[in-house]
Protein backbone atom coordinates (compact mmCIF):
# COMPACT_ATOMS: atom_id res chain seq x y z
CA UNK A 1 0.00 0.00 0.00
CA UNK A 2 2.69 2.54 0.71
CA UNK A 3 4.77 1.72 -2.25
CA UNK A 4 1.08 2.41 -4.41
CA UNK A 5 1.45 6.04 -2.97
CA UNK A 6 5.41 6.35 -3.24
CA UNK A 7 4.82 9.30 -5.68
CA UNK A 8 2.60 11.22 -3.34
CA UNK A 9 4.48 13.87 -0.95
CA UNK A 10 5.11 11.82 2.48
CA UNK A 11 2.87 13.80 4.92
CA UNK A 12 -0.08 13.06 2.11
CA UNK A 13 0.94 9.54 2.91
CA UNK A 14 0.58 9.74 6.72
CA UNK A 15 -2.97 11.69 5.15
CA UNK A 16 -4.93 8.98 5.39
CA UNK A 17 -3.20 7.07 8.74
CA UNK A 18 -3.91 9.98 10.74
CA UNK A 19 -7.58 10.73 10.21
CA UNK A 20 -8.35 7.13 10.92
CA UNK A 21 -6.41 7.71 14.51
CA UNK A 22 -7.98 10.90 14.88
CA UNK A 23 -11.21 9.08 14.61
CA UNK A 24 -10.47 6.80 16.86
CA UNK A 25 -9.08 9.17 19.40
CA UNK A 26 -12.22 11.45 19.34
CA UNK A 27 -15.01 9.04 19.13
CA UNK A 28 -16.25 7.66 22.71
CA UNK A 29 -15.62 3.86 22.59
CA UNK A 30 -15.45 1.05 25.57
CA UNK A 31 -12.24 -0.90 23.91
CA UNK A 32 -9.42 0.77 22.76
CA UNK A 33 -7.63 -1.25 20.21
CA UNK A 34 -3.42 -1.57 21.68
CA UNK A 35 -0.69 -0.32 19.44
CA UNK A 36 2.08 -2.33 17.54
CA UNK A 37 5.61 -2.78 18.55
CA UNK A 38 8.65 -3.54 16.53
CA UNK A 39 12.02 -4.07 18.15
CA UNK A 40 14.60 -4.87 15.39
CA UNK A 41 18.03 -5.83 15.76
CA UNK A 42 18.52 -3.39 18.80
CA UNK A 43 21.37 -2.83 20.67
CA UNK A 44 22.79 -0.72 23.80
CA UNK A 45 25.19 0.01 24.69
CA UNK A 46 26.46 2.65 27.67
CA UNK A 47 30.02 3.35 27.21
CA UNK A 48 31.85 -0.18 27.01
CA UNK A 49 29.33 -2.03 28.51
CA UNK A 50 26.96 -3.72 25.82
CA UNK A 51 23.36 -4.25 27.48
CA UNK A 52 21.36 -5.48 24.84
CA UNK A 53 22.28 -6.79 21.58
CA UNK A 54 20.35 -8.75 18.52
CA UNK A 55 16.56 -7.94 20.12
CA UNK A 56 14.09 -8.72 17.79
CA UNK A 57 10.63 -8.46 19.30
CA UNK A 58 7.70 -8.17 17.86
CA UNK A 59 4.76 -7.34 19.55
CA UNK A 60 1.03 -7.46 18.23
CA UNK A 61 -1.85 -5.09 19.27
CA UNK A 62 -3.37 -5.84 22.49
CA UNK A 63 -0.78 -8.67 23.28
CA UNK A 64 0.47 -9.17 26.44
CA UNK A 65 4.25 -9.63 27.24
CA UNK A 66 6.71 -10.06 29.44
CA UNK A 67 9.93 -9.95 30.00
CA UNK A 68 11.68 -12.12 32.69
CA UNK A 69 15.38 -12.73 33.11
CA UNK A 70 17.93 -11.57 36.38
CA UNK A 71 18.71 -8.38 37.75
CA UNK A 72 21.50 -6.27 35.21
CA UNK A 73 20.18 -8.87 32.04
CA UNK A 74 18.80 -5.24 30.26
CA UNK A 75 15.33 -6.09 30.87
CA UNK A 76 14.76 -2.72 32.03
CA UNK A 77 16.81 -0.83 29.29
CA UNK A 78 14.99 -3.16 26.73
CA UNK A 79 11.39 -1.17 28.35
CA UNK A 80 13.16 2.49 28.52
CA UNK A 81 13.95 1.79 24.78
CA UNK A 82 10.30 1.47 23.86
CA UNK A 83 9.10 4.27 26.17
CA UNK A 84 11.11 5.99 24.26
CA UNK A 85 13.68 7.04 27.32
CA UNK A 86 16.35 5.83 26.18
CA UNK A 87 17.90 5.83 22.65
CA UNK A 88 18.88 2.56 21.28
CA UNK A 89 23.32 2.40 19.78
CA UNK A 90 21.80 0.11 17.15
CA UNK A 91 18.25 -1.25 15.38
CA UNK A 92 15.53 0.93 15.21
CA UNK A 93 12.19 0.93 17.67
CA UNK A 94 8.66 1.60 16.52
CA UNK A 95 5.86 1.81 18.27
CA UNK A 96 2.72 2.06 16.51
CA UNK A 97 4.26 1.64 13.04
CA UNK A 98 6.68 5.58 13.90
CA UNK A 99 9.91 5.11 14.75
CA UNK A 100 11.43 6.26 17.94
CA UNK A 101 14.22 8.01 16.99
CA UNK A 102 14.27 10.56 20.40
CA UNK A 103 13.16 14.09 18.86
CA UNK A 104 9.35 13.31 19.21
CA UNK A 105 9.44 9.67 20.94
CA UNK A 106 6.74 10.13 23.27
CA UNK A 107 3.39 10.23 22.37
CA UNK A 108 0.13 10.26 24.69
CA UNK A 109 -0.15 6.77 23.50
CA UNK A 110 2.40 5.64 25.75
CA UNK A 111 2.13 5.42 29.50
CA UNK A 112 4.70 3.96 32.04
CA UNK A 113 4.18 2.31 35.65
CA UNK A 114 7.43 2.44 37.32
CA UNK A 115 8.43 0.28 40.47
CA UNK A 116 7.50 3.28 42.97
CA UNK A 117 4.44 5.03 42.08
CA UNK A 118 6.15 8.37 41.30
CA UNK A 119 2.97 10.26 43.09
CA UNK A 120 3.63 13.66 43.09
CA UNK A 121 3.53 14.35 47.40
CA UNK A 122 2.57 18.12 46.91
CA UNK A 123 -0.74 16.55 44.92
CA UNK A 124 -3.82 15.31 46.45
CA UNK A 125 -4.47 11.67 45.06
CA UNK A 126 -7.05 12.90 42.49
CA UNK A 127 -4.84 15.70 41.22
CA UNK A 128 -1.44 13.14 41.50
CA UNK A 129 -4.13 10.92 38.66
CA UNK A 130 -5.65 14.03 36.60
CA UNK A 131 -1.42 14.89 35.94
CA UNK A 132 -1.28 16.17 31.98
CA UNK A 133 -4.43 17.07 31.73
CA UNK A 134 -6.71 20.15 32.25
CA UNK A 135 -10.49 21.13 32.05
CA UNK A 136 -13.51 19.38 33.59
CA UNK A 137 -14.04 16.26 31.48
CA UNK A 138 -10.22 15.36 32.30
CA UNK A 139 -10.74 15.72 35.50
CA UNK A 140 -14.34 13.33 35.40
CA UNK A 141 -12.17 10.38 33.51
CA UNK A 142 -9.64 10.63 36.02
CA UNK A 143 -12.17 10.55 38.96
CA UNK A 144 -13.48 7.41 36.72
CA UNK A 145 -9.99 5.80 36.84
CA UNK A 146 -9.71 6.18 40.73
CA UNK A 147 -12.89 4.56 40.69
CA UNK A 148 -11.61 1.68 38.65
CA UNK A 149 -9.02 0.90 40.70
CA UNK A 150 -11.14 1.23 43.72
CA UNK A 151 -9.92 4.31 45.64
CA UNK A 152 -12.43 6.57 45.02
CA UNK A 153 -13.16 7.72 48.57
CA UNK A 154 -9.18 8.52 48.71
CA UNK A 155 -9.49 10.95 45.92
CA UNK A 156 -8.90 13.75 48.42
CA UNK A 157 -5.73 12.92 50.79
CA UNK A 158 -2.26 13.24 50.30
CA UNK A 159 -0.19 9.95 49.02
CA UNK A 160 2.31 9.77 52.04
CA UNK A 161 -0.72 8.74 53.78
CA UNK A 162 -1.57 5.78 51.63
CA UNK A 163 -0.16 2.47 51.21
CA UNK A 164 2.76 0.87 49.08
CA UNK A 165 -0.26 -1.20 47.60
CA UNK A 166 -2.55 2.41 47.30
CA UNK A 167 0.07 4.05 45.93
CA UNK A 168 0.67 2.09 42.84
CA UNK A 169 -3.16 1.56 42.50
CA UNK A 170 -3.10 5.45 42.26
CA UNK A 171 -0.48 5.35 39.75
CA UNK A 172 -1.99 2.32 37.76
CA UNK A 173 -5.18 4.95 37.71
CA UNK A 174 -2.62 7.62 36.79
CA UNK A 175 -1.73 5.28 33.66
CA UNK A 176 -4.98 4.94 32.70
CA UNK A 177 -6.34 8.02 32.49
CA UNK A 178 -5.41 8.96 28.80
CA UNK A 179 -6.69 5.31 27.73
CA UNK A 180 -3.56 4.41 26.79
CA UNK A 181 -2.54 1.94 23.35
CA UNK A 182 0.47 1.08 25.14
CA UNK A 183 1.39 0.37 28.93
CA UNK A 184 4.93 -0.57 30.05
CA UNK A 185 5.36 -1.95 33.40
CA UNK A 186 8.69 -1.51 35.29
CA UNK A 187 8.65 -4.18 37.86
CA UNK A 188 5.54 -1.90 39.63
CA UNK A 189 4.94 -5.40 41.59
CA UNK A 190 8.39 -5.68 43.04
CA UNK A 191 7.84 -3.64 46.21
CA UNK A 192 4.53 -4.81 47.71
CA UNK A 193 3.92 -7.94 50.21
CA UNK A 194 2.82 -10.89 48.50
CA UNK A 195 -0.77 -10.36 49.06
CA UNK A 196 -1.20 -7.10 47.68
CA UNK A 197 0.92 -8.49 44.35
CA UNK A 198 -1.32 -10.73 43.94
CA UNK A 199 -4.33 -8.67 43.94
CA UNK A 200 -2.66 -6.11 41.95
CA UNK A 201 -2.28 -8.70 39.19
CA UNK A 202 -5.31 -9.50 39.47
CA UNK A 203 -6.50 -6.10 38.45
CA UNK A 204 -3.69 -5.40 35.89
CA UNK A 205 -5.46 -8.38 34.36
CA UNK A 206 -8.60 -7.42 34.67
CA UNK A 207 -8.05 -3.94 33.39
CA UNK A 208 -5.78 -4.93 30.37
CA UNK A 209 -8.45 -6.95 29.28
CA UNK A 210 -11.27 -4.52 29.44
CA UNK A 211 -9.59 -1.62 27.77
CA UNK A 212 -6.98 -4.42 25.00
CA UNK A 213 -4.00 -1.63 25.26
CA UNK A 214 -0.83 -3.58 24.40
CA UNK A 215 0.96 -3.94 27.59
CA UNK A 216 4.75 -5.22 28.36
CA UNK A 217 5.83 -6.14 32.05
CA UNK A 218 8.97 -6.16 33.17
CA UNK A 219 9.62 -8.38 36.40
CA UNK A 220 11.82 -10.68 37.73
CA UNK A 221 8.55 -12.58 39.13
CA UNK A 222 8.52 -15.43 36.66
CA UNK A 223 4.91 -16.30 38.91
CA UNK A 224 3.83 -12.93 38.29
CA UNK A 225 4.75 -13.51 33.95
CA UNK A 226 3.24 -16.64 33.66
CA UNK A 227 0.18 -15.41 34.75
CA UNK A 228 -0.08 -12.55 33.20
CA UNK A 229 1.45 -13.08 29.73
CA UNK A 230 0.40 -14.05 26.34
CA UNK A 231 3.99 -14.25 25.83
CA UNK A 232 6.78 -14.95 28.21
CA UNK A 233 10.34 -13.48 26.74
CA UNK A 234 13.53 -14.79 28.77
CA UNK A 235 16.72 -12.43 28.86
CA UNK A 236 19.86 -13.59 29.55
CA UNK A 237 23.08 -11.47 29.21
CA UNK A 238 21.28 -8.97 27.33
CA UNK A 239 20.10 -11.62 24.19
CA UNK A 240 16.68 -12.79 24.35
CA UNK A 241 17.23 -16.68 25.18
CA UNK A 242 13.89 -18.01 25.14
CA UNK A 243 10.38 -17.42 24.51
CA UNK A 244 7.22 -19.12 26.12
CA UNK A 245 3.92 -18.63 24.23
CA UNK A 246 0.98 -18.90 27.12
CA UNK A 247 -2.29 -19.50 25.99
CA UNK A 248 -4.52 -20.34 28.86
CA UNK A 249 -7.85 -18.90 29.23
CA UNK A 250 -8.29 -16.02 31.23
CA UNK A 251 -8.90 -14.87 34.13
CA UNK A 252 -6.35 -17.85 35.15
CA UNK A 253 -6.56 -19.07 38.31
CA UNK A 254 -3.61 -19.58 40.57
CA UNK A 255 -2.05 -23.04 41.16
CA UNK A 256 -3.06 -23.94 37.78
CA UNK A 257 -1.02 -26.99 36.87
CA UNK A 258 0.50 -25.91 33.29
CA UNK A 259 1.08 -22.67 34.16
CA UNK A 260 3.34 -24.02 36.64
CA UNK A 261 5.00 -26.45 34.66
CA UNK A 262 6.04 -23.55 32.49
CA UNK A 263 7.13 -20.95 35.26
CA UNK A 264 9.35 -24.31 36.74
CA UNK A 265 10.86 -24.35 33.28
CA UNK A 266 11.62 -21.26 32.64
CA UNK A 267 12.90 -21.00 36.37
CA UNK A 268 14.78 -23.91 34.89
CA UNK A 269 16.60 -22.31 32.51
CA UNK A 270 17.23 -19.31 34.57
CA UNK A 271 18.83 -20.58 37.41
CA UNK A 272 21.03 -23.13 35.31
CA UNK A 273 22.50 -20.41 33.93
CA UNK A 274 23.12 -18.95 37.30
CA UNK A 275 24.95 -22.42 38.00
CA UNK A 276 27.17 -22.46 34.52
CA UNK B 1 -14.10 14.01 80.92
CA UNK B 2 -12.00 16.91 81.77
CA UNK B 3 -8.92 14.93 81.93
CA UNK B 4 -7.54 15.41 78.27
CA UNK B 5 -8.83 18.85 78.13
CA UNK B 6 -7.19 19.88 81.54
CA UNK B 7 -3.75 18.02 80.08
CA UNK B 8 -4.03 20.43 76.97
CA UNK B 9 -4.77 23.93 78.59
CA UNK B 10 -1.59 22.81 80.70
CA UNK B 11 0.19 21.92 77.64
CA UNK B 12 -0.73 25.31 76.54
CA UNK B 13 0.67 27.21 80.03
CA UNK B 14 3.51 25.16 80.96
CA UNK B 15 6.02 26.62 78.05
CA UNK B 16 5.08 30.43 79.28
CA UNK B 17 5.63 29.84 83.18
CA UNK B 18 9.27 30.14 83.09
CA UNK B 19 8.95 33.54 81.41
CA UNK B 20 6.10 35.13 83.32
CA UNK B 21 8.57 33.90 86.49
CA UNK B 22 11.24 35.63 85.09
CA UNK B 23 9.14 38.72 84.49
CA UNK B 24 8.34 38.54 88.03
CA UNK B 25 11.60 38.19 89.11
CA UNK B 26 12.74 41.21 87.41
CA UNK B 27 10.16 43.47 88.50
CA UNK B 28 10.57 42.35 91.93
CA UNK B 29 14.65 43.08 92.04
CA UNK B 30 14.29 45.99 90.51
CA UNK B 31 11.11 47.76 92.96
CA UNK B 32 13.42 46.30 95.39
CA UNK B 33 16.45 48.23 94.03
CA UNK B 34 18.37 44.81 93.56
CA UNK B 35 19.06 46.23 90.17
CA UNK B 36 20.17 49.59 89.38
CA UNK B 37 17.71 51.59 86.77
CA UNK B 38 20.37 52.50 84.97
CA UNK B 39 21.52 49.06 84.62
CA UNK B 40 17.96 47.54 83.45
CA UNK B 41 14.67 49.50 83.86
CA UNK B 42 12.00 47.76 85.69
CA UNK B 43 9.34 45.84 83.32
CA UNK B 44 6.73 48.06 84.27
CA UNK B 45 8.82 50.84 83.21
CA UNK B 46 9.79 49.82 80.13
CA UNK B 47 5.81 49.08 79.76
CA UNK B 48 5.62 52.81 80.85
CA UNK B 49 8.24 54.21 78.15
CA UNK B 50 6.13 51.95 75.70
CA UNK B 51 3.14 53.83 76.39
CA UNK B 52 4.48 57.56 76.20
CA UNK B 53 6.08 56.82 72.88
CA UNK B 54 3.33 55.40 71.48
CA UNK B 55 0.96 58.26 72.24
CA UNK B 56 3.61 60.54 70.60
CA UNK B 57 3.31 58.67 67.58
CA UNK B 58 6.41 58.07 67.87
CA UNK B 59 7.01 54.53 68.30
CA UNK B 60 4.51 53.49 64.88
CA UNK B 61 6.69 55.77 63.19
CA UNK B 62 9.87 53.97 63.57
CA UNK B 63 8.32 50.21 63.59
CA UNK B 64 7.06 51.44 60.39
CA UNK B 65 10.06 53.03 59.16
CA UNK B 66 12.18 49.47 60.35
CA UNK B 67 9.72 47.10 58.69
CA UNK B 68 9.62 49.26 55.24
CA UNK B 69 13.24 49.16 55.26
CA UNK B 70 13.29 45.46 56.09
CA UNK B 71 10.68 44.60 53.74
CA UNK B 72 12.30 46.59 50.93
CA UNK B 73 15.45 45.18 51.56
CA UNK B 74 14.44 41.51 51.54
CA UNK B 75 12.34 41.72 48.54
CA UNK B 76 15.15 42.93 46.49
CA UNK B 77 17.88 40.62 48.03
CA UNK B 78 15.56 37.85 48.01
CA UNK B 79 13.91 38.46 44.47
CA UNK B 80 17.38 38.25 43.40
CA UNK B 81 18.77 35.19 45.20
CA UNK B 82 15.47 33.42 44.27
CA UNK B 83 15.41 34.34 40.19
CA UNK B 84 19.57 33.37 39.98
CA UNK B 85 18.70 30.43 42.42
CA UNK B 86 16.00 29.21 39.87
CA UNK B 87 18.04 30.48 37.01
CA UNK B 88 21.24 28.20 37.85
CA UNK B 89 18.82 25.13 39.14
CA UNK B 90 17.04 25.19 35.70
CA UNK B 91 20.08 25.64 33.60
CA UNK B 92 23.28 24.04 33.75
CA UNK B 93 25.15 26.67 31.76
CA UNK B 94 24.29 29.24 33.76
CA UNK B 95 25.12 27.23 37.07
CA UNK B 96 28.79 26.87 35.82
CA UNK B 97 29.01 30.46 34.97
CA UNK B 98 27.54 32.21 38.01
CA UNK B 99 27.59 29.46 40.74
CA UNK B 100 31.37 29.28 41.58
CA UNK B 101 31.54 32.83 41.85
CA UNK B 102 28.37 33.54 43.90
CA UNK B 103 29.65 30.83 46.42
CA UNK B 104 33.04 33.03 46.71
CA UNK B 105 31.21 36.01 47.63
CA UNK B 106 29.07 34.23 49.75
CA UNK B 107 32.46 34.10 52.47
CA UNK B 108 32.41 37.49 52.46
CA UNK B 109 30.37 38.49 55.87
CA UNK B 110 28.36 41.31 54.68
CA UNK B 111 28.32 42.89 57.49
CA UNK B 112 32.28 43.32 57.31
CA UNK B 113 31.15 45.79 54.17
CA UNK B 114 30.15 48.27 56.20
CA UNK B 115 32.94 50.68 55.86
CA UNK B 116 32.91 50.36 52.42
CA UNK B 117 29.32 50.55 51.78
CA UNK B 118 29.40 53.86 54.15
CA UNK B 119 32.20 54.73 51.66
CA UNK B 120 30.13 54.16 48.58
CA UNK B 121 26.38 55.20 49.80
CA UNK B 122 27.12 57.29 52.75
CA UNK B 123 24.80 56.95 55.77
CA UNK B 124 21.51 57.39 53.91
CA UNK B 125 18.92 54.45 53.21
CA UNK B 126 20.57 53.37 49.87
CA UNK B 127 23.53 51.51 52.42
CA UNK B 128 20.70 50.25 54.76
CA UNK B 129 18.83 48.34 51.97
CA UNK B 130 21.79 47.20 50.03
CA UNK B 131 23.30 45.66 52.97
CA UNK B 132 20.42 44.00 54.32
CA UNK B 133 19.23 42.70 50.27
CA UNK B 134 23.26 41.36 50.28
CA UNK B 135 22.84 39.50 53.49
CA UNK B 136 19.09 38.32 52.53
CA UNK B 137 20.54 37.25 48.86
CA UNK B 138 22.44 33.81 49.89
CA UNK B 139 20.57 32.21 51.76
CA UNK B 140 17.51 32.85 49.35
CA UNK B 141 19.80 31.46 46.52
CA UNK B 142 21.94 28.99 47.70
CA UNK B 143 18.34 27.42 49.26
CA UNK B 144 16.34 27.37 46.27
CA UNK B 145 19.35 26.58 43.72
CA UNK B 146 19.80 23.58 46.49
CA UNK B 147 15.89 22.87 46.28
CA UNK B 148 15.79 23.32 42.29
CA UNK B 149 18.78 20.90 41.51
CA UNK B 150 17.37 17.83 44.87
CA UNK B 151 13.91 17.32 43.12
CA UNK B 152 13.55 13.65 42.36
CA UNK B 153 14.88 13.07 39.12
CA UNK B 154 12.08 10.11 38.61
CA UNK B 155 9.55 12.76 39.47
CA UNK B 156 10.72 14.87 36.45
CA UNK B 157 10.61 11.97 34.40
CA UNK B 158 7.58 10.65 35.20
CA UNK B 159 6.14 14.30 34.32
CA UNK B 160 7.46 13.55 30.72
CA UNK B 161 6.43 10.55 30.44
CA UNK B 162 2.98 11.84 31.74
CA UNK B 163 2.55 14.53 29.01
CA UNK B 164 3.89 17.57 31.16
CA UNK B 165 5.39 20.49 28.42
CA UNK B 166 8.41 22.81 30.15
CA UNK B 167 6.25 25.26 31.85
CA UNK B 168 3.76 22.90 33.62
CA UNK B 169 6.99 20.57 34.28
CA UNK B 170 8.41 23.79 36.65
CA UNK B 171 5.23 24.58 37.80
CA UNK B 172 3.68 20.80 38.92
CA UNK B 173 7.30 19.20 39.69
CA UNK B 174 9.84 21.43 40.00
CA UNK B 175 9.18 24.54 41.86
CA UNK B 176 6.59 22.70 44.37
CA UNK B 177 9.42 20.22 44.96
CA UNK B 178 11.89 22.61 45.64
CA UNK B 179 9.59 24.37 47.58
CA UNK B 180 10.79 23.12 51.22
CA UNK B 181 14.30 24.75 50.62
CA UNK B 182 13.32 27.88 49.35
CA UNK B 183 11.18 28.44 52.85
CA UNK B 184 14.13 27.08 54.72
CA UNK B 185 16.04 30.09 53.20
CA UNK B 186 13.07 32.12 53.22
CA UNK B 187 13.32 31.38 57.00
CA UNK B 188 17.04 32.03 57.12
CA UNK B 189 16.63 35.14 54.75
CA UNK B 190 13.99 36.76 57.61
CA UNK B 191 16.49 36.42 60.56
CA UNK B 192 19.22 38.07 58.87
CA UNK B 193 17.18 40.88 57.62
CA UNK B 194 16.43 42.13 61.18
CA UNK B 195 20.32 41.10 62.57
CA UNK B 196 21.49 43.27 59.59
CA UNK B 197 19.12 46.03 60.17
CA UNK B 198 19.60 46.28 63.69
CA UNK B 199 23.35 46.60 63.12
CA UNK B 200 22.73 49.31 59.98
CA UNK B 201 20.21 51.50 62.14
CA UNK B 202 22.15 51.13 64.81
CA UNK B 203 25.20 52.73 63.37
CA UNK B 204 24.23 54.89 61.33
CA UNK B 205 20.57 56.30 60.90
CA UNK B 206 18.28 59.30 61.34
CA UNK B 207 14.91 57.45 61.85
CA UNK B 208 13.48 53.58 62.82
CA UNK B 209 14.01 51.55 65.85
CA UNK B 210 17.78 51.77 65.84
CA UNK B 211 17.99 55.50 65.86
CA UNK B 212 15.62 55.33 68.74
CA UNK B 213 17.59 53.25 70.75
CA UNK B 214 20.67 54.76 69.99
CA UNK B 215 19.11 58.32 70.54
CA UNK B 216 17.88 56.81 74.33
CA UNK B 217 21.01 55.79 74.61
CA UNK B 218 22.48 59.62 74.72
CA UNK B 219 20.27 60.59 76.80
CA UNK B 220 20.33 57.48 79.04
CA UNK B 221 16.97 56.15 78.71
CA UNK B 222 17.73 52.76 79.64
CA UNK B 223 13.86 52.22 79.52
CA UNK B 224 13.63 53.34 75.75
CA UNK B 225 16.65 51.23 74.73
CA UNK B 226 15.00 47.84 76.51
CA UNK B 227 12.18 48.71 74.78
CA UNK B 228 13.68 48.97 71.19
CA UNK B 229 15.43 45.94 71.52
CA UNK B 230 12.15 44.11 72.93
CA UNK B 231 10.34 45.29 69.48
CA UNK B 232 13.22 44.45 67.17
CA UNK B 233 12.76 40.38 69.12
CA UNK B 234 9.11 41.03 68.58
CA UNK B 235 9.60 42.01 64.95
CA UNK B 236 11.74 39.13 64.02
CA UNK B 237 9.26 36.55 65.79
CA UNK B 238 6.40 38.24 63.97
CA UNK B 239 8.47 37.63 60.71
CA UNK B 240 9.20 33.87 61.87
CA UNK B 241 5.58 33.24 62.36
CA UNK B 242 4.45 34.77 59.10
CA UNK B 243 7.19 32.45 57.89
CA UNK B 244 5.74 29.27 59.31
CA UNK B 245 2.33 30.21 58.72
CA UNK B 246 3.26 29.90 54.75
CA UNK B 247 4.72 26.35 55.23
CA UNK B 248 1.91 25.06 57.09
CA UNK B 249 0.14 26.92 54.18
CA UNK B 250 2.80 25.66 50.72
CA UNK B 251 3.92 22.48 52.45
CA UNK B 252 0.40 21.22 54.10
CA UNK B 253 0.99 17.82 52.04
CA UNK B 254 4.39 17.31 53.53
CA UNK B 255 4.16 14.42 56.29
CA UNK B 256 5.80 17.04 58.85
CA UNK B 257 2.50 18.74 58.74
CA UNK B 258 0.47 16.05 59.01
CA UNK B 259 -1.30 15.72 62.15
CA UNK B 260 -1.45 11.90 61.85
CA UNK B 261 -0.65 9.21 58.97
CA UNK B 262 -3.82 7.25 58.67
Amino acid sequence: MTAMLDWLPPDLVQYPIRTAREATDTAPRARQPGVEVDVTCVAKRFGETEVLRDIDLAIRPGEFVAIVGHSGCGKSTLLRLIAGLEQASGGTVAVDGHRLDGARDRTSDTRILFQDARLLPWRRVLDNVAIGGTGRAWRAKAEAALARVGLADKAEVWPTTLSGGQRQRVALARALVSEPRLLLLDEPLGALDALTRLEMQSLIDEVWRAQGFTAVLVTHDVGEAVHLADRVVVLDHGRIAQTWVIDRARPRPRGDGELGRIEQRILDRLMQRQSA
Amino acid sequence: MTGPLGKRSLGIVVPWLLPALLIVAWQGAASGGLIATRVLPAPLDVLAAAWKLVHTGELWQDILISTGRAGLGFAIGGGIGFALGILNGVSPGAARLLDSSLQMLRNIPHLALIPLVILWFGIDETAKLFLVALGVFFPIYLNTYHGVRTVDPQLIEMGRVYGLGRRRLFFEVVLPGALPSILVGLRYGLGITWLTLIVAETISASSGIGYLTMNAREFLQTDVVVLGILIYAALGMLADWAALALERRWLAWHPTFQPEAV
